[in-house]
């Protein structure tokens, strides 16, 4: 069986491996300039002050970072478009299935050799990749640290992701019987439960933290403006609420705060949060928010009502338990698929 | 004497439609068994029943003692070519020998090479350039040389024009008379059957019409010529399965039970005529009554 299974993918096989051979030289030379850039100009860009400069011309160097990370969200897919969907569909469509399950051979040995052959060569293709990937951007990503800003392509999770749409486009190609069908399916299938898991499920794979920290808004002549951010900038935020010193939550973003709305005789309201303690004196003109004693009794106000901000997120210390928890999700659906997959030759297509 | 294949009322149903039913019927071991019928009359649905590439919708089936292809050893005592034969069309004919080693525990090395080269192929060709009449050779020699005890050949020569047909069918011939193995064989057309086969099934609206040794069979039936009389003046110890009739004269094709009266003209009955007749019936049943059992003399 073994050997029926190279014989039908020998030539893929090598293709794609002479691909990974030219990209492993290629990341490979790129990325030992890539480093060797980084550690004689970005790591010591503080004692000569120019970390500014030194940063924007390494970012320009790295100029594959975009495309590299556009590959990575992409193969996983193709995987399971190319090598998981025509597994079955192929056969049934030119009905060389006649032929394989007249052998002496169970259909259940012939779909399980299969599936483990050529999602074992998934799993190496994908898992190289990323290491090859993850090891190329590795400067780049200790500059930008952002960890989870790059979380879908690096380290585990792409491997996962690979034997995932693997299995999917296995179990659609059986079900659909014919491959170009499954393949798209394959694709809009993939990038669905990629969007479900990330948006809905990663955030919360691990309870997140919370953390309620002082939010200072600060009027000027233009305006009101904010400071914020998470915690730590490479923190992965989850959700951010606006919440009075009550704890009264009065939004999720400052922007979304409003406006004072003042009256005549002094009285002001702060729209979506309160009333103003304080007067605030409102001359005519229309320059009048620059004058500083109104600006003074404006922030007055604002600090009345000790606005914090309360994040829920995810430390960047959580970044590989994040990894690994995620994986096993689209590792375990795996499983899930390929069972599904081996009923419905045995069961189902009689 | 063991049955390769035991059907009790099997049927198969894709969606609403009955591609089979309440087939029942026992074939014995030893035969080129020819299983005839008109096209969609369920000949492909029992093979691939048989072979286990379809799961019966109904009743029972039967192979070589057990379900069909409920295991590998199950498998490998089966041969089967299918309509059409597929190949892997980028495998080349050693690709597909080597195929039939690896899958096939019993596989016969020896044999499937000197069929091969009998046949006249290229080893390095790749199978998506052969002829079809080719490409049904090449798909034979892997069902024989897995050497199986029964081999099912579904339509094998539907596709090959009259001479590839000739020689597919001489090579079988001469196959089986090397092997201990007993065939079933589908086709349309009965001059096919006549040349190789021992044993008729007739097949027609999903039913067994008829069963049974050729030779018995062809003795058993009679055409009778008379003058032109309605069903009332037909022969009373004789079963009419088919009757046509001129101004003058009336044709029976008649099962005999008995000695025929005197007024009847006897003649044989070729296979051809005798298949057709029970199509015939097949289609415009005169009687609820049909043949059902081996034909004993």
């Amino acid at each position: 069986m073994i050997w029926l299974v190279w014989r039908q993918f020998r030539t893929q096989a090598l293709v794609v491996a002479g691909l990974l051979v030219v990209m492993a030289i290629a990341l490979a030379i790129n990325g030992t300039h890539l480093v060797h850039l980084y550690d004689t100009t970005v790591a010591g860009c503080a004692q000569h002050n120019d970390c500014v400069s030194a940063r924007a011309h390494f970012q320009a160097q790295a100029k594959w970072h975009n495309a590299l990370n556009l590959l990575m969200l992409a193969v996983p897919a193709l995987l399971g478009a190319f090598w998981g969907a025509p597994l079955v569909a192929r056969e049934l469509e030119m009905r060389t299935n006649h032929l394989a399950w007249t052998q002496s051979v169970t259909r259940t040995r012939w779909f399980l050799v299969k599936v483990a052959v050529i999602g074992a060569a998934s799993v190496i293709t994908a898992g190289l990749l990323s290491l090859m990937v993850t090891w190329w951007a590795s400067p780049h990503d200790r500059l930008v640290d952002s960890p989870y800003s790059f979380f879908d392509q690096r380290d585990i999770v792409p491997v996962a992701y690979a034997l995932f749409a693997f299995a999917l486009g296995v179990v659609l190609g059986t079900i659909i019987r014919r491959t170009l069908p499954a393949m798209a399916a394959t694709i809009a299938g993939y990038a669905v439960a990629r969007y479900l898991v990330s948006e809905y499920v990663r955030p919360n794979l691990i309870a997140p933290l919370k953390a309620s920290l002082p939010f200072s808004l600060q009027v000027t002549g233009t305006g009101i403006g904010a400071t914020i951010g998470p915690p730590q900038p490479n923190d992965l935020v989850v959700s951010r609420q606006i919440a009075t010193g009550t704890g009264r939550l009065v939004g999720e973003s400052w922007e979304n705060l409003g406006e004072f709305n003042l009256k005549g005789n002094g009285t002001a309201v702060f729209t979506g949060v309160g009333r103003c303690p304080n007067r605030i004196p409102v001359s005519t003109g229309p320059h009048w928010h620059t004058i500083p004693s109104t600006q003074a009794a404006l922030q007055r106000c604002i600090d009345s009502f000790h606005l914090r901000q309360v994040i829920t997120y995810q430390p960047a210390s959580r970044y590989f338990p994040l990894q690994w928890s995620e994986a096993a999700i689209f590792v375990g659906g795996a499983v899930a698929l390929i069972a599904v997959g081996l009923w419905w030759v045995r069961m189902r297509i009689t | 004497m063991t049955a390769v294949l035991e059907a009790t009322d099997l049927g198969k149903r894709y969606r609403r439609k009955w591609a089979l039913s309440d087939c029942t019927l026992s074939i014995p071991q030893g035969h080129v068994v020819g299983l005839v019928g008109p096209n969609g009359s369920g000949k492909s649905t029992l093979l691939n029943l048989a072979a286990g590439l379809l799961a019966p919708s109904a009743g029972r089936l039967d192979v070589l003692g057990g379900p069909p292809a409920r295991d590998a050893a199950a498998l490998g005592r089966v041969g089967f070519v299918a309509q059409e034969p597929p190949v892997y069309s980028a495998f080349s004919v050693r690709d597909h020998l080597r195929f039939g080693a690896h899958l096939n525990p019993r596989w016969d090395a020896e044999l499937a090479k000197n069929r091969v080269e009998d046949l006249g192929l290229d080893l390095s060709q790749r199978t998506g350039k052969l002829s079809g009449g080719q490409r049904a050779q090449l798909a034979l020699t892997l069902a024989i040389a897995k050497r199986p005890e029964l081999l099912l050949l579904d339509e094998p020569v539907a596709s090959l024009d009259p001479l590839a047909r000739r020689e597919f069918l001489q090579i079988l011939m001469e196959t089986v008379a090397d092997q201990e193995v007993s065939i079933v064989l589908s086709s349309h057309l009965v001059s096919d059957i006549e040349r190789v086969c021992d044993y008729l099934i007739v097949l027609a609206d999903s039913r067994v019409q008829l069963a049974g040794d050729v030779d018995d069979l062809v003795s058993s039936h009679h055409r009778l010529i008379g003058a032109r009389c309605d069903p009332a003046g037909y022969p009373a110890n004789q079963e009419v399965i088919d009757a046509s009739h001129t101004d003058r004269q009336s044709s029976l094709i008649v099962w005999s039970h008995g000695p025929v009266e005197e007024a009847w003209t006897i003649e044989p009955v070729s296979l051809e005529d005798l298949v057709l007749a029970y199509m015939a019936r097949a289609k415009h049943p005169r009687s609820g009554h049909h043949f059902d059992g081996e034909v004993t003399t």
